[in-house]
């Protein structure tokens, strides 16, 4: 089938899904209200709260939350099909993630724009801003570890990419120093940047990067482990630069390069009538990891991402000039996501190879169709730039630079991001060495992932990163399954019927518990005693997880029951007190 | 009949101010985001110097909200391209600008703080008093044809 039909199908779907699903929501379940008063009015100071125009905040919201991972969740779950992989992103998209990150905005801005954390903390209970910092510190450990490993993959099989991605560092620094020494252009400068990182691809290309020698020197098993430790060293220091340094002046480089990833996608799709070579449904071989439940923990971002909750309730919410944007703004950037998942869906089925047998061979078991997962996207956007003409190796190497760049970004934040959580359970359990040492917290933050990614799986690569990637697939659907209990609550509460969010949020919780389940067999029958104490912390989260949302789903209830039916909230939902604008962080 | 000879009588006039938010955009939303002031977990030291900018451009925002009211006033990031760029480039061909002048405002609008009125860069760099900042945008106001 050609790509284009099924592209132009999935996009019809999700504006299908934006013009009626997102208008039922917004009338019936979270009520929204054109006279209402956003916070961005109630407390505009022009610094925080800032009314502003819906496409110019749309703009800011997705390039905030498209990042790598909507990539590979979807490059692995073909495994099963490209038919239950898309089904997935579609319906994930309009019925879970479009109600996630819609009602998250919502829920924030009716509480004076309040972030997540502690809106769970409000809303659910007070045990539950704990649960939220304990989730978050084990999401942040899964996503370094996966993100380390998909690093390591991909400069193994692209060495050409190494230097580019090892340049990029200081170019990023240099221009940031220009830009904030001398207030120039950092558009022009940035862009500079980007051309200079793709003229690098052609130096890489010629002299290629291989450790394959000095790992066989240092007795270390696969060149890709040697990677993964250079990238943790690397993020050991890079997360205590100052951000303006290396992480802002990038952030206009990969801001870019998303665009420019995207451009070439859909244009190469177009211009090359690229035709779809996998099965709708694939015939797994016995023993694989059954379609139910690992496919909706497999694909996270791009069906659902619990992380764009942090980004609606943390600045968009401040933002948002009408009650009615949040539609539009919410709802839309979870169809960003899910098209960038379609885009990764279509490059391992239709642009990596071009028969049927071939790609068998790169899905022919779990282990493989894993650990190969990110490479196959890489080669299967470089035959889409192919089409417009760029030369395939050459383009192989571009594609790789652009996940690469992000993944590191990626990276960058979370080690920076873990040292915090690190350092705020150490506060609250009251060890002060770590809740004070920098130092200390940082090889916390980079020393438990690095194990994750180097210890499981007896040095099977793809076995070590498929099952990593479930794993962090079931932290992410769980921050996601707190965000959607605090919106349940908040909706219940407010009288209006809460079943657009109880479904989505009792399918994330059904189906993560069943794969944390069957995953705890897998590893206790193994004897991995690396992945299945971890297993075994998430899943007594879920459950943790599972038993706050349903008392707090009941006393809402009761709630409304006491009110007569009626409403426990203000009619409007917002908060009944008229302070200021609260702080969320201590 | 070219963008620029277009009527332009009902638009309203725009003020852009350019600086970045407190927070990192690009590469990580999905999965870990670090921001400042406004964050779940995180450090507001990180971003101490857009901080800085956001405060300074936030009284040049209340000064213009407070004496121009009828003006459309947008803060944006400069990192936001996709909006940016395609409304700094319509705002500079329909005051009449030719395609150098448009590139050479687009360059100027982008940097870290920048004030922008109907197209025209009238304050870059750093961000001015208050002051300073009103009479720069009455000014370009006032020459603008909107």
């Amino acid at each position: 089938m050609p790509a284009i039909v099924v592209a132009l199908t999935v996009l019809a779907l999700f504006a299908f899904g934006y013009k009626y699903y997102s208008t039922f929501l917004a009338s019936k379940v979270f009520g929204l209200d054109p006279a209402f008063v956003t916070p961005a009015h109630r407390f505009e100071d022009g610094v925080d709260f800032v009314p502003t125009n819906k496409h110019v905040l749309f703009g800011h919201h997705f390039t905030s939350v498209a990042g790598a991972a909507p990539i590979v969740g979807p490059a692995i779950a073909v495994f099963w099909g490209w038919g239950p992989a898309l089904a997935w992103i579609v319906l994930g998209t309009i019925f879970a993630a479009g109600v996630h990150d819609f009602g998250s905005l919502v829920v924030s801005v009716r509480h004076k724009a309040r972030n997540i954390g502690s809106l769970a903390g409000e809303v659910v209970n007070a045990r539950a801003r704990n649960l939220f910092l304990i989730i978050i510190f084990f999401l942040l450990t899964l996503v370094n570890a996966v993100f380390a490993v998909v690093i390591g993959n991909l400069f193994v099989a692209n060495p050409g990419a190494v230097i580019p991605i090892f340049v990029e560092i200081p170019l990023a620094i240099a221009i940031g120093q220009y830009i904030y020494r001398t207030k120039s252009s950092a558009l022009a400068l940035s862009l500079f940047g980007v051309a200079v990182l793709y003229a690098l691809i052609w130096v890489g290309q010629r002299v290629p990067i291989e450790l394959t020698g000095l790992a066989e020197a240092l007795g270390v098993e696969q060149e890709r482990n040697l990677w993964v430790v250079i990238m943790f060293v690397y993020t050991f220091f890079a997360s205590r630069l100052p951000v303006w340094m290396l992480l802002q002046p990038r952030d206009y480089i990969n801001s870019h390069q998303l665009f420019i990833a995207l451009g070439v996608i859909l244009i190469g799709i177009t211009v090359g009538l690229t035709r779809i070579v996998a099965p709708v449904v694939n015939d797994v071989p016995e023993g694989s990891p059954s379609i139910f439940p690992f496919l909706f923990i497999t694909i996270a971002c791009g069906a659902i991402s619990g992380f764009h909750s942090l980004v609606s309730s943390g600045t968009t919410s401040k933002q948002l000039d009408k009650d009615t944007d949040a539609r539009y703004v919410g709802y839309m950037g979870s169809v960003g996501e899910g098209a960038l998942a379609l885009g990764s869906v279509l490059a391992v089925t239709a642009g990596v190879v071009a028969t049927r047998s071939e790609w068998d061979a790169l899905y022919s078991d779990f282990a493989t169709a894993s650990g190969g997962a990110v490479g196959n996207f890489v080669n299967g956007v470089a035959e889409f730039a192919n089409n417009i003409g760029i030369p395939l190796d050459l383009a192989a190497i571009f594609a790789a630079v652009v996940v690469v760049s992000f993944a590191a970004t990626t990276m960058d934040t979370g080690v920076r991001l873990q040292r915090y959580v690190v350092q705020e359970i150490a506060e609250n359990v009251g060890f002060t060495p770590l809740a004070r040492n920098i130092t200390l917290a940082s090889l916390v933050a980079v020393l438990i992932p690095m194990a994750m990614a180097l210890i499981p799986g007896g040095g099977e690569a793809g076995y070590t990163f498929g099952i990593l990637w479930q794993l962090f697939g079931t932290t992410n659907q769980l921050t996601a399954g707190l965000t959607l209990a605090v919106i349940a609550v908040w909706v219940t509460r407010s009288g209006r019927p809460s079943w657009p969010v109880l479904v989505p949020l009792a399918f994330l919780l059904f189906m993560t518990s069943w794969a944390l389940i069957a995953n705890l067999i897998n590893f206790v029958e193994a004897r991995d005693w690396v992945l299945a104490p971890l297993d075994a912390i998430i899943f007594v989260l879920a459950m943790w997880l599972i038993v706050e949302s349903l008392m707090a789903l009941m006393k809402a209830r009761r709630e409304v029951a006491a009110a007569g039916g009626g409403t426990a909230v203000a009619p409007s939902g917002d908060v009944v007190d008229d302070g200021g604008p609260d702080h969320d962080r201590g | 009949m070219t963008a620029a000879e277009q009527p332009t009588a009902a638009v309203p006039h725009r003020v852009l101010l350019v600086r970045e938010w407190d927070e990192q955009v690009g590469g990580s939303g999905c999965c870990g985001r670090l921001s400042g002031e406004n964050s779940e977990v995180g450090s507001t030291g990180d971003f101490a110097r857009a901080r800085e900018s956001m405060v300074a451009m936030g009284e040049v925002y209340r000064a213009l909200r407070r004496e121009m009211p009828d003006v459309e006033l947008t803060v944006v990031d400069p990192r936001n391209t996709v909006w940016l760029l395609p409304t700094l480039v319509r705002d500079a061909r329909r005051r009449g600008l030719g395609w150098v002048d448009v590139v050479r405002q687009v360059r100027w609008a982008t940097g870290a703080s920048a004030i922008v009125v109907d197209g025209m860069v009238v304050c870059r760099g750093r961000v001015p008093d208050v002051d300073d900042a009103l009479l720069h945008v009455r000014a370009a106001l006032a020459q603008s044809s909107r």
